[in-house]
């Protein structure tokens, strides 16, 4: 099994020292992702879910344990994965190609293939026509865009995504979803997804990976079983309504979610915790 | 189309027309109350007499004005030239910044008026006090915008370019140095104007060239008129310098939203 798996996790704990005592973000977290598989980690905010990607990235140390990438110990941060931030990170004072092309740059590229490739990118976006402009002419949604094909045009066969589309409007967010699943499909990327959008996680996962409240643990894992390419009219499938359901349930078990029952005549969201947060697991 | 560029064009006249007509309107101001008033020449000359005394020294305040924008220019490079790495080690080394941040704060509290006649003494009547007057008063607002820009580099583009596998040298390049560039340039604004002020009190301690060293002289004979001229000819001289910079920052960062803004403000 971890022969296959392009990352393993094994044991990785994560405590900040602050001012307070150490703050620990991460407990004990031991996961696989195979090669080519689209995994979503969601969890509440704050629960080390970012934390565990800046880990597997080498952009931050663990406290504990070890992340191997093809099997090659994480140290440092890695340069054979492409990165996908909340924001888009864009350079302004580069051109829309010129931000894509800085990775061939820096990794001395061969740069007239390299921009052959970039300009492919921006087609597979819908991004056409655009090469020249300042990413200030473009809208939030298609500067996400951009990042995206910064993050392919080294194919890199890992892409780490941290909410990539937390910042943008509702139905922004949904084309670039299923626009994503469509240069997913195209690209064959192994996929480590984070965010904390229910909908978007069972749309676009191979697995679901459920976190619990700081410090964050494996809570949950989930593998979504249904054919691609996957459409927004799956919302109202109940194939498609149970895997939300599975993990709201996670949700609510964990007090972050408060259904209306439970708040009704109670003295409001701290009350309706239902089971109390999970101790740390004894220490091997 | 037409009526927009014309709208534009009138404001862009205004921009132009406002601070002519307020020079003029004072110029014309100073002329008529001199000569109403019999104000004496050598204690306040009227408009015309200077600027006709500047056409008949024309040749003398030129080789002057060239000395001292000599001294203005190298000092003002060599600003650059010092400010620009000490603001990268202070960004970048933490040792570096507790150093040297209490020093260039001393640099700087220090009058430069004081030592510049302990330079003279060192140095000898040659232009490096001048232009080492001018580094330093100029220097500082260098290294401190410098430094603003290099340090507000958002964390996520500093790991972004850490996952392309950058080295030390592509960071800066590609990375830090040009998002502190509209920092920096801030920062050359304010030191070009110092630059002029540092070259003047660097010739005033002790030198026998440059417009400073004619002010001295123009004073010590109440030539008010020369010592007009000289103020004119070098204000003139700051004013390009300034604008040269001004250019320069629109060529190199037409994309910064500082930029961007008038643009949209039509200024």
């Amino acid at each position: 099994m971890s022969g296959e798996n392009l990352i393993d996790i094994r044991g990785v704990t994560k405590t900040y020292p602050s001012k307070r005592g150490a703050v620990e973000a991460l407990g004990r977290v031991d996961m696989g992702v195979s090669r080519g598989e689209f995994v979503s980690i969601v969890g509440p905010s704050g629960c080390g879910k970012s934390t565990l990607l800046k880990i597997v990235a080498g952009l931050l140390s663990q406290s504990t344990g070890e992340v191997l990438i093809g099997g090659g110990k994480v140290d440092r941060p890695q340069s054979n994965i492409g990165i996908v931030f909340q924001s888009p990170v864009l350079m302004e004072w580069r051109t829309v190609i010129k931000n894509i092309l800085i990775q061939a740059e820096v990794r001395r590229m061969e740069m007239e293939g390299a921009a052959n490739q970039a300009r492919s990118l921006l087609r597979l976006v819908g991004l056409e026509g655009f090469e020249n402009h300042r990413p200030y002419e473009l809208s939030g949604g298609m500067q996400q865009r951009v990042a995206i094909c910064r993050a392919l045009i080294h194919d890199p066969p890992l892409l780490l995504m941290d909410e990539p589309f937390g910042a943008l409007d509702n139905l922004t967010r949904e084309q670039l979803t299923l626009d994503f699943q469509h240069i997913w499909m195209e690209t064959k990327k192994t996929v480590f997804f984070v965010t904390h959008n229910i909908l978007e996680a069972v749309f676009l996962s191979d697995r679901v990976v459920g976190m619990t409240p700081r410090p964050g643990r494996i809570d949950l894992i989930e593998t979504i079983d249904i054919p691609r390419p996957r459409n927004w009219d799956l919302l109202g499938s109940e194939r498609f309504g149970h895997y939300v359901e599975v993990l709201r349930n996670m949700f609510r078990s964990q007090g972050v979610l408060c259904d209306a029952r439970n708040l009704s005549g109670l003295g409001g969201p701290s009350e309706c915790r239902t089971t109390p947060p999970p101790s740390p697991p004894p220490k091997v | 189309m037409k009526k927009g560029d014309a709208e534009n064009w009138i404001s862009r006249m205004g921009n132009i027309a406002w601070p002519l007509a307020f020079i003029l309107g004072a110029a014309v101001l100073w002329e008529i109350l001199v000569r109403a008033l019999h104000i004496p020449k050598w204690l306040l000359p009227a408009l015309s007499v200077v600027l006709l005394r500047i056409g008949s020294d024309a040749a003398f305040l030129g080789t002057h004005a060239a000395y001292t924008l000599y001294v203005i220019l190298s000092g003002f490079l060599l600003a650059i030239a010092v400010g620009v790495p000490i603001a990268l080690l202070i960004s970048s080394w933490r040792v570096a910044e507790k150093a040297l941040y209490p020093l260039l704060v001393f640099s700087q509290t220090v009058p430069k008026i004081a030592i510049a006649p302990l330079f003279a003494i060192w140095l000898g009547m040659t232009s490096l006090p001048h232009i080492l007057i001018t580094l330093l008063i100029s220097f500082f607002p260098i290294v401190i915008d410098t430094v603003a820009g290099l340090k507000s580099v958002p964390l996520e583009m500093i790991q972004l370019s850490q996952s392309m596998g950058t080295n030390r040298w592509q960071m800066f390049r590609k990375v830090r140095l040009p998002f502190a560039l509209p920092f920096l340039f801030a920062g050359l604004k304010v030191a070009i104007t110092l630059a002029v002020v540092g070259a003047i009190v660097g010739e005033w301690v002790g030198s026998e060239k440059g417009l400073g060293y004619v002010l001295l002289l123009a004073n010590g004979q109440l030539d008010t008129a020369l010592a007009f001229s000289a103020i004119i000819v070098l204000t003139l001289m700051g004013m390009g310098l300034f604008f040269g910079v001004w250019i320069l920052e629109k060529l190199l960062i037409s994309w910064h939203v500082s930029e961007r803004l008038k643009e949209i403000e039509g200024i």
